[in-house]
């Protein structure tokens, strides 16, 4: 079969041009005269639609046979089906003894799935001669002779297809994120809406923020009506979108859609210290026998004989799991001061026996190095203690002028949870630990530096290492 | 007598802040050490015991052989005390062979999960430690438990970093440490996190090192 589609261009219907009910397209001739102005075409016509239809009825009209086949019409499903009908002589009383007549016509089409496409068979028998006898006679009726007609005609044709258009059937896609603009660690809600509803599948959902992917390539089947559903907790502004399949009448394609949310951050309480604590002495806190030097100076350095430790509640992070800010860390609930200790080091206090080995220098020495007594030891315990207490007060007038808890209600870091601990993946403890000092310590370490810990505890004598068990 | 040699020296060159003093209080240390290490590598209870805890950071790598061979002679215990002490040396000793032994006891299944945490919680000082600023020390084991979350399967042990202080200062140096010691601890706490069999305290844990 010659699946020639000789005319089909000329009948092809522009999908964006309005469709009126019950169209027509006239797909060409089919013709055995080889003067005509179409070349003969005994074989089949083709014509396949730009979108399908629906109930075709296929009209020839032109000179043709009455004897012999007039063809038939087969036509093909979008789903690959067939179903063939006959075409049949329009006006049978109209064949006379020239075995001519004016056109066929198809009963209409009913097919369970849309029509993509036309197949026209031409009629059997394309020429064909005739020839009768008549009894011809004079006006008055007389001198009647038998007369024989004959003639070698050839069939000519051009075929119309009436169809009714499909519904328009363009489905879509919409994404949407509800609330569009949401507040840090409230619940975003991002839904593919496919119009009109029709089972579909999933293929994609990926979320574009701060220069991080994170994709959620699992294919679901959905049916009808059904959302693509992609909630969790929003941590940072994204782009969200959505790819699904879906089969329409005109075959299988890929949508895809997108939306945004973006993110602000929520207020969170300011720090309140802790009480001022009584300063205790240290077990496991500080080094024992305390260092006296730093950087080759007699200087007391800052965690040796004494320390003020601050507990920030709440500032672990964790990671959202599921929804477009899936693996992101953030610090998920208001962080808070939890308690403050100033400890002092064992070696200050009077029954310790590295202070008792403190017992200065003897009274007649005059040159040579000085070894601390017991008022140094004294001396040196208040002013450690008073070095602690200023950084105490230091936070106290820090936290009153900064908004220290709005650094950590912003934290957030994409960490892609799967991956933790693979070779070549940085780690938690080594991306988020450097990250929370820079955003959230940097300001008030500085500020302590600044103020507290240029003033150093000073010591002018040697301590003197005690040794041997004691 | 050679290795009375080498713990001086090792004192010499690790106990600097102290010696800075007087030669006086350098030989006084070398001869605290020995003593300190012979307590603590045989651990047995002595009255001298706490003497020894307190001294040993200062005795190098001979301090660091000490702990080393007792935290492995400790992984079948439950001596919480015991354990603790141990594992605090790692704040104020870095030592290669005590980190070795950390590894050694911390992935060991058949330790105890009170010294396995307790050796994880020295692999910890040695990541923690090589930072600046030093956050997050002293390491309690409690900052290291967590139940695991049931949504997105993995626990929120603090890690002890909430813990802020105003001054930090470094430990003392023993043998070196590995040169790959993150990369061992890195594949250490990632085998232990992905086995489901583990102590869930312990797999808690090494998410701290994750």
């Amino acid at each position: 079969m010659d699946a020639t589609t000789l005319c089909n261009t000329e009948g092809r219907i522009d999908p964006w041009t309005p469709i009126y009910f019950n169209p027509t397209v006239s797909i060409g001739w089919i013709s055995a005269d080889p003067d005509d102005l179409m070349p003969a075409q005994p074989e089949p016509l083709i014509y396949t639609f730009t979108r399908p239809i629906l109930n075709p009825v296929v009209v020839g009209s032109g000179d043709v046979p009455c004897v012999g086949s007039p063809g038939e019409v087969i036509a093909h499903t979008i789903s690959e089906q067939t179903v063939t009908v006959p075409l049949q002589i329009i006006d049978p009383s109209d064949c006379g003894l020239d075995e001519k007549t004016t056109g066929y016509i198809s009963p209409p089409i009913i097919t369970s799935d849309p029509i993509r496409a036309i197949e026209i068979m031409p009629p059997s028998a394309m020429q064909w001669h005739f020839e009768y006898t008549i009894t011809a006679c004079d006006d008055d009726g007389s001198n009647c002779q038998p007369v024989t007609i004959q003639g070698d005609p050839f069939a000519h044709v051009g075929y119309s297809i009436y169809f009714r258009e499909t519904p328009i059937d363009e489905p879509t896609l919409t994404v949407s994120c509800t609330p569009a603009a949401v507040v840090r660690r409230a619940d975003v809600r991002c839904l593919g809406h496919v119009t009109p509803a029709r089972p579909y599948t999933l293929l994609r959902k990926q979320a574009d923020a701060e220069g991080h992917t994170y994709v959620d390539d699992r294919s679901e089947e959905k049916a009808a009506g059904d959302d693509v559903d992609w909630s969790g907790t929003a941590i940072v502004d994204t782009r969200v979108s959505m790819t699904v399949r879906i089969t329409t009448t005109t075959g299988t394609r890929e949508l895809s859609g997108e939306a945004t949310f973006t993110v602000s951050p929520e207020t969170w309480p300011p720090f309140v210290m802790p009480q001022r604590p009584t300063p205790i002495i240290a077990t496991t806190e500080l080094p024992y026998p305390p260092i006296q030097e730093k950087n080759g100076q007699d200087q007391i350095p800052d965690g040796s004989l004494g320390v003020m430790d601050l507990y920030y509640d709440g500032s672990t992070p964790v990671s959202v799991f599921s929804g477009p800010n899936t693996n992101w860390f953030y610090i998920p609930r208001s962080v808070s001061l939890a308690s403050a200790d100033i400890f002092i080091n064992r070696a200050l206090d009077a029954n310790d026996p590295f202070y008792k080995a403190q017992t200065g220098t003897s009274p007649n020495q005059v040159l040579g190095i000085k070894y601390c007594s017991a008022g140094d030891m004294q001396n040196l315990r208040r002013q450690v203690i008073d070095h602690e207490n200023a950084h105490y007060d230091a936070y106290i007038t820090y936290f009153a002028a900064n908004d220290v808890p709005a650094l950590f209600e912003r934290l957030h870091m994409y960490m892609d949870v799967a991956s933790l601990g693979q070779p070549g993946v940085p780690t938690l403890k080594d991306t988020w630990g450097p990250y929370e000092l820079a955003q959230a310590h940097a300001g008030v370490d500085a500020y302590q530096k600044a103020t507290v810990d240029s003033k150093p505890a000073l010591i002018r004598c040697k301590f003197r290492y005690p040794g041997g068990p004691r | 007598m050679p290795r009375v040699f080498v713990a001086g020296l090792m004192a010499l060159v690790l106990a600097g802040p102290l010696l800075a003093q007087g030669g006086a209080d350098s030989a006084q240390i070398t001869s605290d050490c020995r003593l300190a290490v012979r307590i603590i590598t045989n651990g047995k209870p002595s009255s001298q015991e706490e003497w020894a805890w307190s001294v040993i950071q200062l005795c190098g790598s001979d301090g660091g052989n000490a702990v080393a061979t007792a935290l492995r002679n400790a992984r079948s215990s439950s001596d919480v005390d015991y354990l603790d002490r141990l594992a605090g040396t790692g704040r104020w000793l870095r030592d290669g062979n005590f980190f070795a032994a950390a590894l050694d006891v911390a992935g060991d299944r058949s330790a105890t999960v009170t010294a396995r945490l307790r050796a994880l919680i020295v692999l910890l000082y040695a990541t923690r430690l090589a930072q600046q600023p030093i956050r997050g020390v002293p390491i309690s084991s409690r900052d290291l438990l967590s139940a695991f979350d049931e949504h997105s399967g993995l626990p929120r042990p603090t890690c002890g970093l909430g813990r802020v202080s105003t001054g930090e200062v470094p430990p003392y140096d023993g043998s070196p440490m590995p040169t790959d010691y993150e990369a061992k601890i890195a594949a250490l706490a990632t085998r232990i996190f992905r086995d489901t069999t583990e102590p869930q305290d312990v797999r808690s844990a090494v998410f701290c090192l994750m």
